[in-house]
């Protein structure tokens, strides 16, 4: 077996070299001895891949752009200028000068560098639309007017008044001027600037490389599974290296402001960075379990067989993994603690009874055989019903708790056989005890049995009573558990990263974005057909504006054709006039509900869409004129251009129809406009897709329980669909013409709080499911169902209690955090069956339920109290950590595994010796025997 | 828009042609410049030196006639078509283009003229059909996006020798249409305020004086897009001209293809549909008001 689990751990050693090597050939970073990858740190992989949510996330990141945004912010205290004085400026023009020059940085937007897009004064005498840096030359070049201007133009004037007074906005603007008119810029304000001004801040887009598949396909060849995994790790890997570029910028600036940065990657690599830091205690807890067996055995070999075992079980597994190419994640990251547990347990029966027995026995080779022939049932039997538990996880639609079901599976099996063989052959080679039988221990559990087993005997209907109500009233308890996630609670409320989101979002804006995607009906033809078409009713235009008739096919052709196109055209919701009106009121209806503190949508703190675009291009078209600052309409449309009109090419002289305008070719070609302008990462790619079908509106959010994001999801989802059903339509109503466009939530804070939601429920399933496997099996091996359904109570008791109590005191629980429950049961159901084992040994040996449960309590207690204590002390290790959902499995863990030891000792016993009328009935059949 | 058209003028399709053959069949009546001894002394000496002979060497075809189509691919491979007819009058102190879209029908009539001022900002305007006015536009980013697709004003405007810092690379060999063409790779380093980038390698071919390649790089030094010329065709046995140009962005897997239908250099060497001679571009079709009566 040592040399299996040492194939199993050699192979997967040189499956993770080869990957990791091919990852960053990838990177571009190819080096001889590459950083292990162990771990799988995709979002995606917590999604089914036919997730439609995932699939939609998936969409976007293709269509539009992948990227995440990062917020860096600090406050200038100067009350006039904000972060419009000098020293401010400077800061942020150097920062995002020097952020800009960062790898895999898209584009960094700051008061510094966004587009001041203007109707001003060109040259002498001309004047037209001025596309500009707000700042840009080096800030401390500006005198205060022109620094007040672009207060102005970013803040709009009313804002501004209230942060430089309104006499200085007044002379900036003239005795005439309407404060009204200088709207200011919505794009940027709660995004770079506070409204006051005082917090900046600089965005920062960054992107998540996309591979060519084409290079996935040359380094991966047909090893898919690797080839799905290594864009993430390689994605992660960008945009982690940038942002520790980014950290050592802002800790070199000298400006001597404090800077706060917040952002999903910050968060992913936070988790990251405390996970690793987390995995020190896997260390500490093999050393907890060591000293713990030391402290029982108070030999070497006591020590050094079970970690032998669990070392030797955890390196078969991971090398199992790893050479089957799959990585580990955050939740198969535990599996060695797992292994560790129920290798200790085992190991632990074994020792017990052998140093039990040795003093016994002359021959190593009879003792041994007796210490395997009393523990091979039961530790079989704790090894199948964990890994029963473990693989029923594999239902799960959330791959890393499949995963974990493998994995814990995979362990228990692997534990189980390295124990069963290592220990035999460990055993045989420790010399025989020279000190002749002692009684003394064997004396001091019969004196506790001998106390306590008359005392659950008398107590035994109170304490089963007392067992069954608060099980009922913990069933009651955990009926209102609530599984809940907030990233927030996940870290110590001193780590950085938590500090800086809460400063952030309490002065600027929220921390988290949700997208809702429109999509307009999908052209069924092809681009080739569409121009051909085009072409045919340009002629047919053509024919018609020069007076000659259409003959009755060619209209009818016309008529087909202009159906044809207007069907297509509908898709186009991105230029739909129709669309855009209705999306701007869905919008402001969104805003306007955030305004009450008592809605779920009070967690919107900001959105962007295109429609700030238009806005502001048919704002700056018409002058600068507040009024014009709304969405094109036809109504804007000269009357004159609302004909049809031919111009000619210069070259070939063919006439060229430009047809009727309408509000929708207005909206075009403002985006041509607009375009025409911007730098290619202020470009609408990321706001409308390239052929206009696809709108996305995204919305900050303020971070929050996942439980709130689903109630702000629904509530969104509510409202679109009951108050806007045009824009928000299902796909069949958007094909047949009923409905403008599809709307789907998506992004990665509406991903994971969907997932959390399908983890609870999938655990919550896979643990029913294991729970009544284990107790048929029970019933099966003992052939009682009484057995089986008294097993129930000390298998629940423990699990039930604390999360009951959790539930009556309306704490949620940390979706990850419960899978405690399925390692603790692990350990319930094992302690459970070592003592109905040696509980059904003595039964069928004649014995009534006292002297069985005597009997139990010999020869079980000392293991199943030594297997508590030491899986105890291991829990509480991770009662340290740093990453609240280990901190709360070690909490968890601590009192499930303690309870369970109770359980078994008091209720167990008193359950069983209900069992006695029913048995005596059978005690002659077992006497015939 | 004198970036658009110079597309077709210095950054994608420099010089042509073996000296002795090119003048045999050299219709243009622009001589080609002899190909000096280049300066070996230093990459920089060098590099510079290559950098003004295709600079030299791309002068005198007077006005270009393009009818191109665009197509931008997502990361997914889905793509949309643009139509655009492109006019371009060289001139001494800057060239003038209009670039007209001619697809799809919502934009089509949109029209944007530019007077290049090589060291000055470049005067530009756009007529929206749809509001029936001509706006002047100032100050647009030369980093700025051309269009919404990957190329950028910088990607299509000349390769002014004085704007970037010139240095020889290497000698090597690449495919161009299919066919293993040798190339020297000169770096360029912008030496101008608002470049998207910190350096390019333009990748020339000394054999026919042009470029056949230019890798993009970003702020931070990684390499961001890559363009390649193909399907080239020589006009007035003069002037080489790629009727495919595809920039192809490597972080975001988005790329643009133009595909050049019909070209015509030196209008005036061209005769029209009744047979009678051409006249090259005027200056009048070039101004604020032949924008607006398009």
């Amino acid at each position: 077996m040592l040399g299996l689990s040492a194939v199993a751990a050699a192979m997967g050693a040189r499956q993770v070299k080869r990957f990791s090597a091919q990852v960053d050939a990838l990177r571009g970073v190819a080096t001889k001895d590459a950083e292990p990858k162990l771990i799988d740190a995709r979002t995606d992989i917590w999604f089914d891949p036919e997730d439609v949510g995932l699939r939609r996330f998936k969409d976007v990141e293709k269509e539009f752009i992948p990227e995440d945004i990062v917020l860096i912010a600090f406050e200038e205290p100067n009350a006039k200028w904000g972060v419009f004085s000098p020293r401010a400026l400077a800061a942020i023009a150097k920062l995002t000068k020097k952020i800009q020059e960062v790898p895999y940085v898209r584009h960094v937007r700051s008061l510094t560098a966004s587009p001041w897009i203007r109707w001003d004064a060109i040259g002498a005498d001309d004047e037209g639309l001025v596309v500009t840096d707000l700042f840009e030359r080096a800030p401390a070049r500006y005198s205060s007017d022109e620094r007040l201007k672009r207060m102005v133009a970013v803040l709009g004037a009313e804002r501004a008044s209230r942060v430089a007074g309104r006499a200085a906005v007044r002379r900036l603007l003239g005795k005439d001027a309407r404060f009204e008119d200088h709207v200011g810029e919505p794009r940027l304000v709660h995004g770079v600037v506070s409204e006051h001004a005082r917090i900046g801040a600089i965005q920062v887009q960054l992107l998540r490389p996309q591979l060519e598949d084409k290079k996935l396909k040359t380094i991966f060849g047909h090893d898919s599974e690797s080839a799905r995994i290594a864009p993430a790790l390689v994605a992660n890997d960008a945009q982690w290296g940038a942002l520790d570029q980014i950290r050592t910028i802002l800790a070199n600036d000298r400006s001597g402001y404090r800077f706060h940065m917040t952002g999903m990657p910050v968060f992913e690599q936070n988790q990251l960075y405390t996970g690793q830091k987390d995995m020190m205690f896997v260390g500490a807890m093999l050393a907890v379990i060591a000293l713990a067996l030391m402290c029982i055995f108070r030999r070497f070999s006591g020590v050094a067989i079970p970690m032998l075992i669990v070392g030797t079980s955890i390196a078969g597994m991971l090398g199992s993994i790893w050479w089957s190419g799959d990585l580990l994640n955050n939740l198969t990251a535990i599996a060695p603690v797992i292994v560790t547990a129920i290798g200790v347990a085992d190991s632990v029966h074994l020792l017990v009874m052998y140093f039990e027995l040795r003093p016994k026995y002359s021959d190593r080779q009879t003792l041994v055989t007796e210490v395997v022939r009393r523990n091979a049932l039961p530790v079989f039997l704790t090894s199948i019903t964990t890994a029963a538990g473990f693989f029923s996880l594999t239902i799960s639609e959330i791959i890393p708790l499949q995963m974990l079901g493998y994995t814990g599976g995979l362990g228990a099996i692997l534990a189980y056989l390295v124990t069963m063989a290592v220990m035999p052959a460990a055993l045989s080679a420790l010399p025989l005890s020279k000190k002749s039988a002692s009684n003394t221990e064997t004396e001091s559990e019969t004196r506790a049995s001998e106390r306590l087993v008359p005392w659950i005997l008398k107590h035994r209907a109170a304490i089963v009573g007392s067992s069954l109500v608060v099980v009922g009233v913990s069933a009651l308890g955990m009926s209102r558990v609530e599984i809940d996630s907030n990233f927030v609670n996940w870290f110590h409320p001193d780590n950085p990263v938590i500090t800086d989101l809460k400063w952030i979002e309490k002065h600027l804006t929220g921390s988290a974005d949700l997208e809702i995607v429109f999509y307009g009906a999908k052209s069924n033809t092809s681009v080739d057909a569409a121009e051909r078409r085009a072409h045919r009713i340009e002629q047919l235009e053509l024919k018609q504006l020069g007076q000659k008739t259409l003959t009755a096919q060619e209209q009818r052709e016309f008529a087909k054709l202009r159906r044809d196109e207007r069907r297509d055209e509908r898709g186009r919701i991105a230029v739909s006039e129709r669309f855009l009106g209705q999306v701007a009121r869905f919008e402001r209806r969104i805003i306007e509900e955030a305004k009450d503190p008592n809605s779920p949508i009070s967690l919107v703190t900001k959105m962007e869409s295109a429609l700030d675009v238009l806005r502001k291009v048919h704002f700056v078209q018409h002058q600068n004129q507040a009024r014009y600052f709304t969405l094109p309409t036809s109504a804007d449309v000269p009357r004159e251009a609302r004909r049809p009109s031919v111009i000619f090419d210069e070259m070939t002289e063919e006439p060229m129809v430009i047809p009727a305008q309408n509000g929708s070719s207005l909206a075009s070609q403002y985006y041509v406009q607009y375009e025409n302008g911007a730098k290619p990462t202020e470009n609408l790619s990321r706001l409308i897709t390239a052929d206009r079908r696809g709108f996305r509106l995204n919305a900050r959010l303020k971070q929050a329980p996942s439980l709130e994001y689903q109630k702000a999801f629904n509530r969104i989802r509510k409202i679109a669909e009951q108050e806007f059903p045009d824009i928000a339509g299902t796909s069949a109503q958007v094909r047949a013409g009923h409905a403008l466009s599809t709307m789907s939530l998506t992004g990665k804070q509406y991903l994971f709080a969907n997932m959390i939601h399908h983890f609870s429920h999938s655990l919550v399933l896979s643990m029913a499911i294991a729970l009544l496997a284990i107790t048929c099996l029970i019933m099966l091996i003992y052939r009682s169902v009484w057995i089986g359904l008294l097993s129930l109570i000390p298998n629940v008791l423990p699990l039930t209690i604390p999360l009951g109590l959790l539930g009556l005191a309306g704490i949620p629980i940390d979706g990850p955090s419960i899978i405690v429950v399925s390692v603790a049961l692990g350990v319930c159901v094992d302690d459970t069956i070592h003592f109905l084992t040696r509980f059904w040994l003595a039964r069928t040996q004649g014995a009534d339920i006292p002297k069985a449960l005597r009997f139990t309590f010999r020869n079980a207690g000392a293991p199943l109290t030594y297997t508590t204590l030491i899986l105890v002390a291991g829990f509480a290790i991770l009662t340290l950590s740093e990453f609240r959902p280990n901190k709360l499995i070690g909490q968890l863990g601590v009192i499930m595994i303690g309870l369970a030891w109770i359980a078994d000792f008091v209720v167990t016993p008193a359950a069983l010796s209900f069992l006695e009328r029913r048995n005596s009935r059978s005690s002659e059949a077992v006497g015939e025997i | 828009m004198w970036k658009i058209c110079s597309i077709f003028v210095f950054s994608f399709a420099i010089l042509l042609g073996a000296a002795a053959g090119a003048r045999a069949e050299n219709t243009s009546g622009v001589p080609i410049p002899d190909v000096p001894n280049f300066p070996r002394t230093s990459p920089r000496a060098y590099g510079t030196a290559l950098a003004k002979y295709m600079d030299r060497y791309d002068t005198g075809w007077k006005d270009h006639y393009a009818k191109s189509k665009m197509t931008l691919y997502d990361a997914r491979g889905d793509f949309v078509r643009r139509e655009v007819i492109q006019l371009v009058r060289e001139g001494a102190k800057g060239d003038k283009s209009i670039l007209r879209f001619r697809s799809p029908a919502d934009i089509r009539g949109v029209a944007a003229l530019t007077h290049e001022h090589p060291r000055a900002t470049d005067d530009s305007w756009l007529y929206l059909p749809a509001s029936r006015r001509v706006r002047r536009i100032s100050g647009a980013n030369r980093s700025a996006s051309f269009q919404g697709t990957e190329f950028t004003y910088e990607d299509l405007s000349s390769l002014v020798v004085e704007k970037y810092g010139w240095r020889y690379l290497e000698e090597s060999t690449i495919a161009v249409d299919g066919k293993s063409t040798r190339i020297s790779k000169v770096e360029a380093k912008p030496n101008y305020r608002d470049s998207g980038y910190s350096k390019l390698i333009v990748y020339l071919n000394q054999r026919l004086w042009r470029v056949e390649r230019v890798d993009y790089f970003d702020h931070a030094g990684r390499p961001l897009k890559v363009l390649t010329n193909s399907k080239w065709r020589k006009h007035h046995g003069r002037f080489w001209r790629p009727m495919r140009v595809d920039m192809r962005n490597l972080q975001t897997q988005k790329r643009t293809v133009l595909d050049i239908s019909s070209m015509f250099l030196n209008l005036a060497l061209h005769r029209k549909r009744d047979g009678s001679r051409r006249s090259n571009l005027k200056e009048s079709q070039f101004t604020r008001a032949a924008l607006a009566t398009h």
